[in-house]
Parts: C-alpha cells; structure tokens; sequence
C-alpha cells in the first residue's frame, strides 16, 4: 500500500518530504489514523494532538511527528504526569527540548501515558489506567515511560521523548522492542520536565532504530542557561558515529549483570548478540562492578528523598487539583491524599521518612556515599573497557497486575537501569531478540560520561548485522477492522 | 542576686538585585499583587533554579565586611515545610556550608559604654517568601516578594542587654547601607529580625531556656520586646517558675509577648543538598573584587572623625548616618577646609532643608556649592538668612551661588555708611524700644536689630547692625 | 520497623491524609522496603565522601538582568481559587 509509512524510519520520512514524495501533513494523518484504530487497545496516548504541535523549523527531521511523554511541558497544553493532582493543568511555557523540536520542525502529535510523576515500570500507575503491551496486550509496556514506547512499537508515531531516572526509557524500550537512550546526565536540559529524582533525570529519545536516535539526539542535547546542571560540553554530531564499524571497540561484560535473578531466556538472547558484536570484530572482556548490589537500595532512597520534595508543590493552591476544605492544613492533606496514587505515596513517604530529623545520616547521606562508590566503580571499569553490554532487564514484560501489589519485586527488577542513573553515565536499550512467547528482550549499553558517541556506533553496528528491531508487533492486537485493511 | 540577660540575634535583609535570585522576575517593591512572577518562583511543575551573579556577589560583600570566614565553595539545601506564601512548599537555603562564618562586628564605645565584639555564627544566603494577606474568613496570597534574594545574619549569643540589641541593629543596618547591598528599610520589609533570649542568674555557666522572639517592626520593637521579654523572664525565675522553650509574638500595641508555638511542634525540615544546582565557588579573585568596593566602614569611620576633628561623639553619628552624608562631608572639606563650619551648617540647616524636601536622597546639591555657602558665611559676604536663602535654592538644582547672590542682591551690607539710615530709623519709629534699653532691657537692642534686617530685606550684616545700635543707645 | 506512628508522623509532615486502613496497608510494604535499603549499612563508608550530584568546574550563574514577565494572568489563570490577582486559600492561623 502506498501511503503506509509505518516501515519508514523518522529519517526516512523527513527524506520523503524533503524530496516532496509526501508532505508533514500527509504523515501527521496517516499516523493519527493509526493512533485512532489500534490506541484504543494499547493506551498509550494520554492526548492526541489532532492539530499537530509545531513551527517551521529545519533540520534532518522536519516535518516528522513525535510523541511526547505527559511529564515534559508544552505550552498551552496540558500537562499532567498522569496525576490527578495536575489533571486540569495547563503549562505556560515549553520545556528546552520542546523549543528545540519546535524550532527543528518536529510535529508533536500528542503525549503519552506514563506512570505517575514516572514512579513505577510498568506503566500501571497512571490515573488513566494503563498501557498495554503492542507484542502481547495481556503484558505491561515497562515503565515509566511506557506509553511512548508502546506508542513507538506499534508504529503509532515514528519516535517519541521519554524521562529516564532510573531505567525509565530503557526498561520499556527492552519490554516493547524499540531503542531506548538515556543521555549522561547533564547532556539534555532538564528545565520543563517535571522532576522526579532531579539528580538522576533524563529525558531521552525513544526510537525504532539507531539512526533516528542520533538525529534526535542532535537536536535535543546541549547546555541550556535554564537548567544549572546542564554541561556546557560541545555537543558532537552524532550522525558521524553511525558507521558499521566496531573493530577493537571493548566491551565489559560486567559480571554482577549475569548472575541470580536474570532470566534464562533473556540470558540466551544476549549472548546470541554478544556474538554478533564479536563476530563483527569487538573485545569482550569480563569486568566487575562491585557495588552493584547497593545500587538499588541507594536509589530507592535517593530518588524518593528528592520525589518527596519536589512534589511538594503539589498542594492545591497554585494550580491542579485542589479539594476544599476550611482550614489549610486539612486543603493540603485532602487535595494530596485524592490526588496522588497509591504508589507516589509509597514513593513520598519513603522519601520523607529517609530526610527526616534522625534518618538523615543513616540514609540519606549513606546513599550518597553509596553512590560514589557505584561512581567510582564505573570510572574503574572504564579505564578497561569502551563500553558494556548487559541486559536491560532481568526478565521480558510481565502480565498486567502481576506486581502490583509487590513494590519490593517492582524496585528490584530496575537492578540492571539504576546504576547508570547514580553514576551519571549514558546507555542504551535495543532489540536483541525475542522469548520463545515472542516478547522483545533488550540489551543494554552503558557508555562512559558523554561517551554517547561509543554506544550509538557500536547499537548502529549491530542493528546492520541483525533486523530484530524491523520486527513488527503481531497482528494479533489490531481490531477487526484494522485487519480488514490489511495495512501491515 | 542578680541575673544576666542573653541574647542572639538573627537579621534577615533583602539584597537590592535587580531581579530575583533565581529568576528574571523584577524584584520592584510595592507592584500591584502577583506581577513580578513567573514559572520558576511559582514553583510550577519542571522549572528550575539559576543564581543571580549579583546576589552571590553582594553575599560575599557583606560576608567580607562582618569580617567572616569565607567558604570557598559552597552549595545550596532545601528546607523543606509546606506554608502558603512558599511555593514550592520548600526555600532554598543554605544550611551545613554556608557562606560566611565566624565573623565579627565591634560596636564603638559610646556614651560611656564600652565597646563591644559581637561575634557573627553565619551569613546565609536565601530566597524570600511570599506575602500572605489576612482577611475575616479567608487569606490572600502574593508571591511578588518570592525570590527576593534574602541575606540571613546570625549572631552567636553576644548581646547582654536590649540596647546592646538596639546598638549591634543600628551599626549592623549602618554597614549594610555603607557598603550599598540593601536599603534595611524596615518598614518596608527589607530588613527583619528575630531574637533569642534567656536569663541566667549570675555566674553560671549553662545558658538558660531559650525563647524565640518574632513580630518586631522596628528597632525599637526590638528593644522593647527583649526589655519586656527579659523582665518577664527574671520574673518568672524569682518567683520560681519554669520557663519552656517557645516562640512568643512581640504585640506592639499592647506591648507584650505572647506565646506563639511550643517546642513540641518543632518542625523537621529535612535539609538536603539542593540538586537543581550545582556547587559554587567564591574565588579570591570575587572576595578581593568585594573587599575593594567596601571602602571605609562606618565603625573604622567613626573612630577617625572622632580622632581627627573636634567633634562631639553625637555630631559624628549624626554625620555618619548615611555613607551619602559622611562622603558629602569629607568632600566639603577639600573645597573649604573649615570641619566645624561645615558640620555646623549640615547637622542644622542642611538637614532641615532636607527634611523639608523630601529627604536627602533627593539632594542634588555638590559638596563644592554647598562648601562655598558656608565659606561665604563664614568670610561675612553674605548672612545667616542669606546663607539658608541659597541653600534652599540650590538644594535641588545645584544651581550657581554666585548666580543667585547677585540675582536676589543678597551680598551682605557691613558699611555703616550704608546702614546708618536704617538703624536711624528703626530708633526713631520704635520710641518704647529706646525707653526699654534706657530701664537696662537688652533685648530692645535684638528686637531693633530685627527692625533694621526687615528693612534691609535680610542683607545687613547684623554684628555690625547691633554694633551700632548699641552704640547708638548709649550715647 | 515502620509502626503506625511512625507512618502518621511520616504522612503528616508530607501533608498526606490518610486513612487507618491506608496507615495498615502501607506498614508491612513500607517495612518490606526499609528493611531492604537497610543493606547499605553492611558497607562502611566513613572515608567516602558524598556525591551530591552535578559537579561543575565553572560558576552557573545568571546575570542580574530583569526578565519582562507576562504570565500574570495565566498563572492566576491556573489556580484554583483566586481574588483581585491573589491566590485565595482558607484563612491561615498564625
């Protein structure tokens, strides 16, 4: 069929309309028709923008729609994290990376579910209900960004933004079978996402491919005088580093990422794409990360302490949710008991009680030391290796409800993302193959501090050896009618 | 037995930046409600904060001039409490490195009184809250004054009296207007101070229960709430009562304190590392930039005036009062170096022209026209009244002395050639007068004078017009 | 562990109502939870010296220039409840 575009890469695009095969337009139509006829199974988008969201701009990417995850600010729009505390919100002004896609002439064609203020990984915590997975909608997407990188394996949008604090780009990336980049911390400006662990966010491109990644993230990295830890580093073009080419690149296998509670099957699919690396000429070296396995418990204290804070703004005078109430103290403690779920709760108290007079020392500023050993782990490993390669996630997406009810379990099948976010490092989720059950299972790559440059070029080889990230989902989750169409 | 008072004091000033300490928003005093406001000091969802150089910069003056340690790196913490007039329901602050510690102030010696070394704990920098509006059934909230770059200044337990108290504000508000980092007014909220005080009696060493004291507008609050507050304290102990650690509001009407809130509900303000920003440094290179800007202190000030010209200890502070009017001063005397003139006529006619206009900010006047009014005076060209005349005229102008002499014809008459004819006629129109001096009145002789500078329009040089009247009478 | 009191207190200062059943549900988690960032102390970290997060070699800092705001009215627009261009809240006892 001749205006299916859903095998086309973003790049793609932005070359058909360059070359006038088709126009924004078109595209933007064809992809929220598509949103219309199969988002109504997976939930992933919390708004369609049925006028799509733009300016003018060129770039290698004009012209080309994107999703935006509910927790980054774009002005005169609603912005929501899935809270029902900011269900009425309207944001004043644009986040930098939206500037930066409006004036590159990206066409924001809505937002995406997420789990609220992107506490969870599985994308169940959302005021709306959850996402469904595009490979099996019995499954969750991951989390927190789920909903965009469900709305980009379904091929609902060519890529889309998430957040990243602890895993939640690459995790759901992993789970629905698409590219998932979180930058180095400080490479993206941060200034409108709204925070959650402020000394652990990202946000980051999810994409089907390589190649889209490095063009978007040409566009959305960079210092930015809004955000004070934003690195004013020059930003390469990292178009130069998509070149099949990894002879003698290093790659640390590091030992703490293969051990008790990964998967079986997840294991066999990396090691099948280890093969790939070192049949294509790369050095696989065993390396160690010692301090591992304190990386969830110094997380788990560090991001809830600062969630705690930032979300204290949230108190009903200001904007969003406020219920009434005589006096102040019950206003604050009504509007915040109905506004925040279950588990933002869990996530504030937790947080509240780490920074509170007498814990403060025991965890808080424990954790912090805690992270510069994790820190320091990954400088040492660094002086060895170019990159490493582990998996994303101990196992492939799990059934709706499954863990719900388990935090712990949740907060430790994030063990593989978190680190990175503590040591401040980039990395990356990508396709590596499939379960017999056929869900995606990703595998990740970890750079060194603005070492994008390193995982970009050693994912682009691997995605011209292998076309796990061509698969489609099944037909299976399209309705009847979609099917009558026959549009894949 | 005796019992001593224990004080510390804890000065809050706005810094006179242009705009916010972490946003564009003008910091302008007195805009209509929620003007001055924006995404970041509204604490909306996904701003963050960027510190203003000129507040940093300001920070460190007043941090060099209380002659505090210097941190030289430094990082920001959140004090996290949910209260209205604060939007992001936390402040940032400063809490285990702040910017200035261990420093000092000395309050001269004075009527008698032994100077003092009043320690300084630490200056810290913050951003203001908001304002809250109290009506019958419900509160208003305006946000322009949040982010207002705030200054925390903190004693150690130094003060042992309420004018101790009053002395140590009025110097510290001295310096911070010398050295142009906030205007300290009051009333207008720039400046704010809260006290701690307990009692102990005599010789012991444990300090006593300390009580938090807020609500005081002025210094004067001040001093009357710790007068109150220490009684009160002393009382209670004679009588022997316990004391509880609280906050009392100083009632200024009724002048008394009143509990506000008791220890037990002490607040956990969960202090953390602020991760929105990241760690500065106060290099060598910025203190010295601020310690040059400084220039003399009002203290260092004092005691050189008082070395150096015959002045008595309350004309200098009245000099020192402003940095304006003490550099308006030293200024006079490099055009007329006549210091007792010159003092003489700011303590009392310049500063009653200014309080007729509007104060000295408004002054336009040089110190060289302002040097050759008194210089005029005291070479006799032109009088006391003549001498005011110009001032008022080139208070707000600056305009030309000479100009205004010759335009007025205001050049003092002292030939008695010329004046003759005046006092003749003032004696013979003012018969009961004459009679008056003759029953040993002298005031006649003044109230003759009077007559004659009346007819003079103000010009006789009235030595001389006495002079002859005098002589006159006693012929 | 985490008691009911502790939970209260906790709830409390985060200025979250919650219900006595809510209080129930969250201690066994919340224990669950705490017991496990308990682990850090198995390490000993009295050489280590925090990481507090971004680090910089230069000031950020932002020059003291006033940024002409328009976004009054939107933001009041926001707000829930608002009177004469101040944002209205029940009345605050000192």
């Amino acid at each position: 069929m001749r205006d299916d575009f859903s095998s086309f890469t973003g790049y793609d695009i932005a070359r058909a309309i360059k070359n006038g095969d088709c126009s924004s337009e078109e595209i933007c139509s064809f992809y929220l028709s598509r949103i219309k006829n199969i988002d109504s199974v997976l939930h992933s988008f919390v708004e369609v923008y049925h006028e799509p969201v733009g300016e003018n701009g060129e770039s290698s990417l004009s012209g080309v729609p994107i999703a935006i995850k509910d927790n980054i600010c774009i002005e005169g729009r609603k912005i929501t994290c899935a809270s029902k505390i900011l269900s009425s919100h309207i944001s004043v002004y644009d986040a930098t990376v939206i500037r930066k896609l409006k004036s590159a002439g990206l066409k924001i064609i809505g937002t995406t579910n997420m789990d609220e203020f992107a506490f969870g990984s599985s994308t169940e915590n959302s005021c709306y209900g959850p996402t469904h997975n595009p490979w099996n909608t019995d499954c969750v997407p991951g989390g927190s960004s789920g909903g965009s990188a469900a709305a980009v394996a379904a091929r609902l949008v060519p890529f889309a933004l998430g957040s990243d604090t602890g895993g939640s780009i690459r995790q759901p990336a992993s789970f629905c079978g698409v590219v998932g980049f979180k930058p180095t911390y400080g490479r993206v400006s941060r200034f409108g996402l709204v925070a959650f662990g402020s000394s652990l966010d990202q946000i980051g491109p999810i994409t089907t491919n390589f190649v889209d990644c490095a063009h978007l993230l040409n566009i959305i990295c960079g210092i930015d005088p809004y955000d004070s830890t934003s690195s004013r580093r020059p930003v390469p073009d990292f178009t130069r580093s998509l070149v099949p080419e990894i002879r003698g690149l290093k790659i640390g296998l590091p030992r703490e990422y293969f051990g008790e509670g990964l998967d079986r099957e997840v294991e066999g699919v990396l090691k099948e794409a280890l093969m790939v690396f070192e049949k294509m000429g790369a050095e696989v070296y065993d390396v160690s990360l010692p301090h591992t396995e304190y990386a969830v418990a110094a997380y788990y204290i560090i991001a809830p302490s600062e969630a705690s804070s930032n979300l204290q703004r949230f108190d009903g005078i200001k904007y969003g949710l406020r219920v009434a109430s005589d006096d102040l103290l019950s206003l604050y403690k009504k509007t915040r008991d109905e506004g925040f779920g279950r588990e933002s709760k869990r996530r504030i108290f937790l947080g509240t009680y780490s920074l509170s007079s007498g814990y403060y020392d025991a965890y808080y500023l424990r954790a912090l030391k805690v992270r510069t050993l994790i820190k320091k782990d990954f400088d040492e490993v660094f002086k060895k290796v170019d990159v490493l390669f582990t998996p994303t996630s101990p196992v492939a997406a799990f059934k709706i409800g499954e863990r719900i009810e388990d935090p712990l379990s949740m907060y430790l099948s994030d063990v593989y993302t978190i680190s990175a976010n503590l040591a401040g490092v980039c990395a990356v989720s990508f396709p590596c193959g499939f379960t017999k059950n056929g869900l995606p299972v990703g595998g990740q790559l970890i750079g060194r501090p603005f070492g994008e440059e390193d995982i970009i070029r050693a994912g682009f080889s691997f995605q011209t050896e292998t076309d796990h990230h061509k698969r489609m989902p099944p037909l299976s989750l399209v309705t009847e009618e979609q099917k009558d169409k026959s549009w894949l | 037995m005796g019992f001593e008072t224990v004080i510390g004091l804890e000065v809050h000033v706005q810094l006179n930046t242009n705009s916010k300490i972490f946003c564009g928003c003008s910091t302008a005093f007195e805009s209509p409600p929620n003007t001055n406001i924006c995404p970041v000091c509204c604490g909306y969802p996904g701003v963050l904060p960027v510190l203003n150089r000129r507040a940093l910069e300001l920070a460190v003056r007043v941090s060099v001039a209380l002659n505090c340690r210097i941190n030289n790196r430094i990082y920001f913490e959140r004090k996290n409490y949910f209260y209205p007039d604060l939007p992001k329901n936390y402040q940032i602050s400063q809490y285990k490195l702040p910017l200035g510690e261990n420093g000092f102030i000395v309050i001269p010696s004075s009527k008698g009184r032994d100077k003092k070394k009043v320690r300084i704990k630490r200056v810290h920098l913050e951003e203001d809250a908001g304002k809250l509006i109290h009506k019958k059934a419900y509160s208003l909230v305006d946000f322009n004054r949040t982010g207002i770059p705030l200054l925390e200044i903190v004693t150690e337990p130094d003060l042992n009296s309420p004018q101790e108290a009053f002395d140590y504000l009025s110097l510290l508000k001295l310096t911070l207007q010398y050295i142009e980092v906030s205007t300290c007014d009051m009333e207008k909220g720039y400046l704010r101070c809260d006290a701690n005080i307990s009692v102990r009696r005599e010789g012991e060493r444990e300090l006593g229960t300390k009580i938090e004291l807020k609500n005081m507008n002025s210094f004067r609050g001040v001093r009357d709430a710790l007068a109150y507050e220490s009684k009160r304290q002393i009382n209670m102990l004679r009588e022997g009562k316990k004391l509880h650690q609280e906050t009392r509001l100083w009632d200024e009407a009724k002048g008394v304190t009143m509990v506000m809130r008791s220890k037990e509900e002490a607040h956990d303000y969960r202090y953390f590392p602020e991760p929105d920003l990241v760690d500065f440094f106060v290099t060598e290179e910025m203190i010295e930039e601020q310690r040059s800007s400084i220039g003399e202190l009002p203290a260092d000030k004092r005691r050189r005036f008082l070395e150096s010209y015959p002045f008595e200890e309350k004309e200098v502070d009245i000099l020192l009062s402003s940095r304006w009017l003490s550099s308006f001063f030293e200024d006079c005397l490099k055009v007329f170096d006549n210091p007792r003139n010159i003092a003489n006529w700011i303590i009392g006619p310049l500063l009653e022209v200014a309080n007729e206009k509007g104060g000295l900010e408004a002054a336009k006047l040089s110190p060289a026209t302002f040097a050759k009014i008194v210089r005029y005076f005291v070479e006799g060209r032109i009088n006391n009244i003549s001498a005011k005349k110009i001032l008022c005229a080139v208070f707000d102008t600056d305009g030309d002395v000479d100009d205004i002499i010759k335009k007025e014809g205001l050049t003092q008459v002292s030939s008695e050639d010329d004046l003759l004819v005046f006092v003749e006629e003032s004696i013979k129109e003012n018969p009961r007068a004459v009679e008056d001096f003759s029953h040993g009145k002298q005031q006649a002789v003044m109230f003759l004078v009077g007559q004659v500078m009346r007819k003079t329009k103000g010009k006789a040089n009235p030595k001389i017009v006495r002079d002859m009247i005098e002589r006159r009478l006693k012929q | 562990m985490v008691d009911k009191k502790t939970v209260k207190y906790v709830a409390n200062l985060a200025r979250i109502g919650i219900s006595d059943e809510e209080v129930e549900y969250l201690i066994p988690q919340l224990s669950r939870i705490i017991s496990y960032i308990d682990k850090l102390k198995e390490l000993d970290v009295s050489d280590v010296e925090p990481t507090r997060g971004a680090t910089r070699e230069e000031n950020v800092l932002r020059e003291d220039r006033v940024a002409g705001s328009s976004y009054r009215d939107k933001i009041l627009n926001n707000s829930p409840l608002r009177e004469d261009g101040y944002f209205k809240i029940p009345r605050v006892i000192e």
